[in-house]
Protein backbone atom coordinates (compact mmCIF):
# COMPACT_ATOMS: atom_id res chain seq x y z
CA UNK A 1 0.00 0.00 0.00
CA UNK A 2 1.50 3.12 -1.47
CA UNK A 3 2.01 6.22 1.55
CA UNK A 4 -1.02 8.05 0.53
CA UNK A 5 -3.16 5.65 0.45
CA UNK A 6 -2.37 4.18 3.45
CA UNK A 7 -2.33 7.49 5.32
CA UNK A 8 -6.08 7.69 3.96
CA UNK A 9 -7.36 4.20 4.69
CA UNK A 10 -6.39 4.90 8.43
CA UNK A 11 -5.70 1.70 10.45
CA UNK A 12 -8.04 -1.01 10.96
CA UNK A 13 -10.45 -1.67 14.21
CA UNK A 14 -9.10 -4.42 16.61
CA UNK A 15 -12.15 -6.24 18.23
CA UNK A 16 -11.71 -8.43 21.73
CA UNK A 17 -13.59 -11.52 21.64
CA UNK A 18 -15.94 -9.91 23.77
CA UNK A 19 -16.57 -7.03 21.43
CA UNK A 20 -17.19 -10.04 19.01
CA UNK A 21 -19.75 -11.56 21.12
CA UNK A 22 -21.78 -8.46 21.76
CA UNK A 23 -21.65 -7.64 17.80
CA UNK A 24 -22.91 -10.71 16.81
CA UNK A 25 -25.68 -11.35 19.45
CA UNK A 26 -29.02 -10.99 17.35
CA UNK A 27 -31.32 -8.52 17.97
CA UNK A 28 -34.64 -7.32 16.17
CA UNK A 29 -32.78 -4.97 13.88
CA UNK A 30 -30.69 -7.64 12.69
CA UNK A 31 -33.55 -9.55 12.24
CA UNK A 32 -35.62 -6.53 9.88
CA UNK A 33 -32.50 -6.39 8.14
CA UNK A 34 -31.70 -10.03 7.48
CA UNK A 35 -35.22 -10.50 5.94
CA UNK A 36 -35.35 -7.07 3.84
CA UNK A 37 -31.52 -8.48 2.25
CA UNK A 38 -33.65 -11.60 1.21
CA UNK A 39 -36.11 -10.30 -0.02
CA UNK A 40 -33.80 -8.20 -1.69
CA UNK A 41 -31.72 -10.82 -3.57
CA UNK A 42 -34.24 -13.99 -3.90
CA UNK A 43 -35.27 -14.60 -7.21
CA UNK A 44 -39.31 -14.46 -7.57
CA UNK A 45 -41.25 -16.16 -6.60
CA UNK A 46 -39.74 -16.23 -2.80
CA UNK A 47 -38.98 -12.90 -1.71
CA UNK A 48 -41.54 -13.20 1.06
CA UNK A 49 -40.26 -17.01 2.29
CA UNK A 50 -38.77 -15.53 5.32
CA UNK A 51 -42.10 -14.16 6.20
CA UNK A 52 -43.74 -17.32 5.89
CA UNK A 53 -46.61 -18.14 8.58
CA UNK A 54 -46.50 -20.58 11.12
CA UNK A 55 -48.25 -24.25 9.97
CA UNK A 56 -49.87 -26.03 12.39
CA UNK A 57 -50.64 -29.81 12.32
CA UNK A 58 -54.15 -30.81 12.08
CA UNK B 1 -44.38 -14.16 -11.72
CA UNK B 2 -44.66 -12.71 -8.32
CA UNK B 3 -43.50 -13.24 -4.58
CA UNK B 4 -46.29 -15.68 -3.38
CA UNK B 5 -47.21 -16.48 0.35
CA UNK B 6 -45.54 -19.28 2.52
CA UNK B 7 -46.38 -20.57 5.21
CA UNK B 8 -43.36 -23.35 7.53
CA UNK B 9 -44.59 -27.05 8.89
CA UNK B 10 -41.57 -27.43 11.41
CA UNK B 11 -42.82 -31.53 11.47
CA UNK B 12 -42.20 -31.68 7.91
CA UNK B 13 -39.58 -28.88 7.63
CA UNK B 14 -40.54 -27.85 4.81
CA UNK B 15 -42.44 -24.13 3.18
CA UNK B 16 -45.43 -24.76 1.53
CA UNK B 17 -46.76 -22.81 -1.14
CA UNK B 18 -49.68 -21.22 0.14
CA UNK B 19 -51.44 -20.20 -3.12
CA UNK B 20 -50.87 -24.18 -4.84
CA UNK B 21 -50.86 -25.62 -1.11
CA UNK B 22 -48.09 -27.81 -2.57
CA UNK B 23 -44.65 -28.37 -0.29
CA UNK B 24 -41.71 -26.57 -1.79
CA UNK B 25 -38.80 -28.70 -2.49
CA UNK B 26 -35.58 -28.50 -0.72
CA UNK B 27 -33.92 -27.96 -3.70
CA UNK B 28 -35.65 -25.29 -4.76
CA UNK B 29 -35.28 -23.45 -1.52
CA UNK B 30 -31.68 -24.23 -1.25
CA UNK B 31 -31.34 -22.64 -5.53
CA UNK B 32 -32.92 -19.83 -3.79
CA UNK B 33 -30.44 -19.90 -1.11
CA UNK B 34 -27.45 -19.46 -3.61
CA UNK B 35 -28.90 -16.94 -5.37
CA UNK B 36 -29.21 -15.04 -2.24
CA UNK B 37 -25.43 -15.65 -1.42
CA UNK B 38 -24.09 -14.82 -5.09
CA UNK B 39 -25.84 -11.39 -5.01
CA UNK B 40 -24.24 -10.74 -1.59
CA UNK B 41 -20.99 -11.84 -2.52
CA UNK B 42 -21.15 -9.38 -5.13
CA UNK B 43 -21.82 -7.01 -2.63
CA UNK B 44 -19.28 -7.87 -0.35
CA UNK B 45 -16.23 -7.59 -3.34
CA UNK B 46 -17.85 -4.56 -4.28
CA UNK B 47 -16.75 -3.37 -0.36
CA UNK B 48 -13.47 -4.46 -0.94
CA UNK B 49 -13.06 -2.83 -3.65
CA UNK B 50 -13.79 0.49 -2.50
CA UNK B 51 -11.44 -0.09 -0.16
CA UNK B 52 -8.54 -1.11 -2.45
CA UNK B 53 -9.52 2.46 -4.36
CA UNK B 54 -8.73 4.29 -0.73
CA UNK B 55 -12.65 5.21 -1.47
CA UNK B 56 -14.07 4.13 1.95
CA UNK B 57 -10.93 3.98 5.33
CA UNK B 58 -10.43 0.46 7.16
CA UNK B 59 -12.86 1.29 10.15
CA UNK B 60 -15.61 2.09 7.07
CA UNK B 61 -14.64 -1.08 5.23
CA UNK B 62 -14.77 -3.23 8.50
CA UNK B 63 -17.94 -2.08 9.59
CA UNK B 64 -19.62 -2.23 6.67
CA UNK B 65 -18.60 -5.60 5.46
CA UNK B 66 -19.36 -7.18 9.25
CA UNK B 67 -22.93 -5.63 8.87
CA UNK B 68 -23.67 -7.26 5.93
CA UNK B 69 -22.05 -10.62 6.54
CA UNK B 70 -23.83 -10.86 9.91
CA UNK B 71 -27.52 -10.14 7.94
CA UNK B 72 -26.45 -12.63 5.68
CA UNK B 73 -25.65 -15.40 8.01
CA UNK B 74 -28.97 -14.62 9.35
CA UNK B 75 -31.11 -14.73 6.69
CA UNK B 76 -29.07 -18.15 5.95
CA UNK B 77 -30.34 -19.10 9.52
CA UNK B 78 -33.88 -17.96 8.97
CA UNK B 79 -34.22 -19.93 5.47
CA UNK B 80 -33.18 -22.82 7.57
CA UNK B 81 -35.57 -22.52 10.32
CA UNK B 82 -38.63 -21.48 8.42
CA UNK B 83 -38.09 -18.13 8.61
CA UNK B 84 -38.88 -15.22 11.12
CA UNK B 85 -41.93 -16.32 12.32
CA UNK B 86 -40.82 -19.87 12.75
CA UNK B 87 -37.26 -18.89 14.60
CA UNK B 88 -37.44 -19.76 18.11
CA UNK B 89 -34.61 -17.47 20.43
CA UNK B 90 -32.44 -21.17 20.74
CA UNK B 91 -32.25 -20.78 16.93
CA UNK B 92 -31.46 -17.43 17.00
CA UNK B 93 -28.31 -17.68 19.57
CA UNK B 94 -27.37 -20.72 17.43
CA UNK B 95 -26.97 -18.63 13.89
CA UNK B 96 -25.03 -15.95 16.56
CA UNK B 97 -22.82 -18.46 17.37
CA UNK B 98 -21.98 -19.14 13.88
CA UNK B 99 -22.09 -15.47 13.21
CA UNK B 100 -19.28 -15.18 15.77
CA UNK B 101 -17.16 -17.54 13.90
CA UNK B 102 -17.28 -15.40 10.62
CA UNK B 103 -16.42 -12.25 12.80
CA UNK B 104 -13.11 -14.08 14.05
CA UNK B 105 -11.81 -15.55 10.56
CA UNK B 106 -12.54 -11.80 9.45
CA UNK B 107 -10.45 -10.65 12.26
CA UNK B 108 -8.33 -12.77 11.43
CA UNK B 109 -8.18 -11.49 7.64
CA UNK B 110 -7.91 -7.57 9.21
CA UNK B 111 -4.99 -8.94 11.06
CA UNK B 112 -3.07 -10.46 7.75
CA UNK B 113 -4.23 -7.04 6.08
CA UNK B 114 -2.30 -5.24 8.72
CA UNK B 115 0.93 -7.20 8.91
CA UNK B 116 1.12 -6.79 5.03
CA UNK B 117 0.45 -10.75 4.66
CA UNK B 118 -2.51 -9.76 2.91
CA UNK B 119 -2.89 -7.51 0.12
CA UNK B 120 -5.17 -4.34 -0.76
CA UNK B 121 -5.79 -6.19 -4.82
CA UNK B 122 -7.60 -8.55 -6.24
CA UNK B 123 -6.99 -11.43 -3.79
CA UNK B 124 -8.71 -9.40 -1.08
CA UNK B 125 -11.98 -9.04 -3.35
CA UNK B 126 -11.91 -13.15 -3.68
CA UNK B 127 -11.18 -13.88 0.09
CA UNK B 128 -13.74 -11.74 1.07
CA UNK B 129 -16.40 -13.17 -1.42
CA UNK B 130 -15.69 -16.31 0.27
CA UNK B 131 -17.47 -14.74 3.47
CA UNK B 132 -20.69 -14.88 1.34
CA UNK B 133 -19.59 -18.41 0.21
CA UNK B 134 -19.48 -19.44 4.22
CA UNK B 135 -23.63 -18.43 4.89
CA UNK B 136 -24.10 -22.08 2.58
CA UNK B 137 -21.97 -24.03 5.43
CA UNK B 138 -24.65 -21.71 7.75
CA UNK B 139 -27.59 -22.27 6.11
CA UNK B 140 -26.31 -26.53 5.74
CA UNK B 141 -25.69 -26.29 9.93
CA UNK B 142 -28.91 -24.70 11.03
CA UNK B 143 -30.85 -27.03 8.31
CA UNK B 144 -28.93 -30.18 10.20
CA UNK B 145 -29.55 -28.84 13.82
CA UNK B 146 -33.25 -28.42 12.43
CA UNK B 147 -33.23 -32.29 11.48
CA UNK B 148 -31.63 -33.17 14.50
CA UNK B 149 -34.27 -31.59 16.90
CA UNK B 150 -37.36 -32.86 14.75
CA UNK B 151 -35.87 -36.35 15.23
CA UNK B 152 -33.95 -37.12 11.59
CA UNK B 153 -31.94 -40.02 11.93
CA UNK B 154 -30.23 -39.82 8.73
CA UNK B 155 -28.36 -37.83 6.06
CA UNK B 156 -27.45 -37.88 3.03
CA UNK B 157 -25.02 -35.97 0.70
CA UNK B 158 -25.98 -34.65 -2.86
CA UNK B 159 -24.22 -33.00 -5.48
CA UNK B 160 -24.98 -30.05 -6.78
CA UNK B 161 -24.27 -28.37 -10.49
CA UNK B 162 -20.87 -27.45 -9.58
CA UNK B 163 -17.54 -29.04 -10.57
CA UNK B 164 -17.30 -31.68 -7.81
CA UNK B 165 -13.76 -32.21 -5.20
CA UNK B 166 -13.46 -35.71 -4.65
CA UNK B 167 -14.85 -35.68 -1.11
CA UNK B 168 -17.98 -34.09 -1.88
CA UNK B 169 -18.28 -36.96 -4.26
CA UNK B 170 -17.14 -40.02 -2.64
CA UNK B 171 -19.55 -38.27 0.57
CA UNK B 172 -22.16 -38.68 -2.15
CA UNK B 173 -21.28 -41.84 -2.81
CA UNK B 174 -22.11 -42.73 0.94
CA UNK B 175 -25.82 -42.94 0.15
CA UNK B 176 -27.84 -42.03 3.63
CA UNK B 177 -25.83 -42.80 6.61
CA UNK B 178 -26.07 -41.96 10.52
CA UNK B 179 -27.06 -37.99 10.93
CA UNK B 180 -23.67 -35.70 11.88
CA UNK B 181 -21.59 -38.77 10.61
CA UNK B 182 -21.01 -36.89 7.11
CA UNK B 183 -18.56 -34.17 6.16
CA UNK B 184 -20.16 -30.75 6.35
CA UNK B 185 -20.50 -28.37 3.80
CA UNK B 186 -17.85 -25.82 3.33
CA UNK B 187 -15.63 -28.06 5.14
CA UNK B 188 -14.67 -30.45 2.60
CA UNK B 189 -11.56 -30.18 0.08
CA UNK B 190 -14.17 -27.45 -2.21
CA UNK B 191 -14.37 -25.37 1.74
CA UNK B 192 -16.53 -22.58 1.19
CA UNK B 193 -17.64 -22.97 -2.61
CA UNK B 194 -19.52 -26.49 -2.13
CA UNK B 195 -22.39 -26.61 -4.42
CA UNK B 196 -23.29 -29.62 -2.28
CA UNK B 197 -26.50 -30.18 -0.23
CA UNK B 198 -27.25 -32.54 2.12
CA UNK B 199 -31.01 -34.03 2.99
CA UNK B 200 -32.52 -35.79 6.18
CA UNK B 201 -34.85 -38.23 7.00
Amino acid sequence: VDKELKAKLGEPLDFTDEELDQMAEINPSDLKVAVKLWENAAPEPFKKLLEATVEKDV
Amino acid sequence: MSSVPFAYNARARRYRNIETGRFVSVKVVRAAVDTVIGVEAVKLKALAFKLNKGEINFAEWQLQSMAQIKALHVSMGLAANGGLKNATPSDLGYIGSLVKEQYKFFRNMVKDIRQGKQSLDGSLLARVGLYAQASRGTYEKAVERAAKAAGALESKSELGIADHCAQCVSEAQRGWVAIGSLIPIGERTCLQNCHCMIVYK
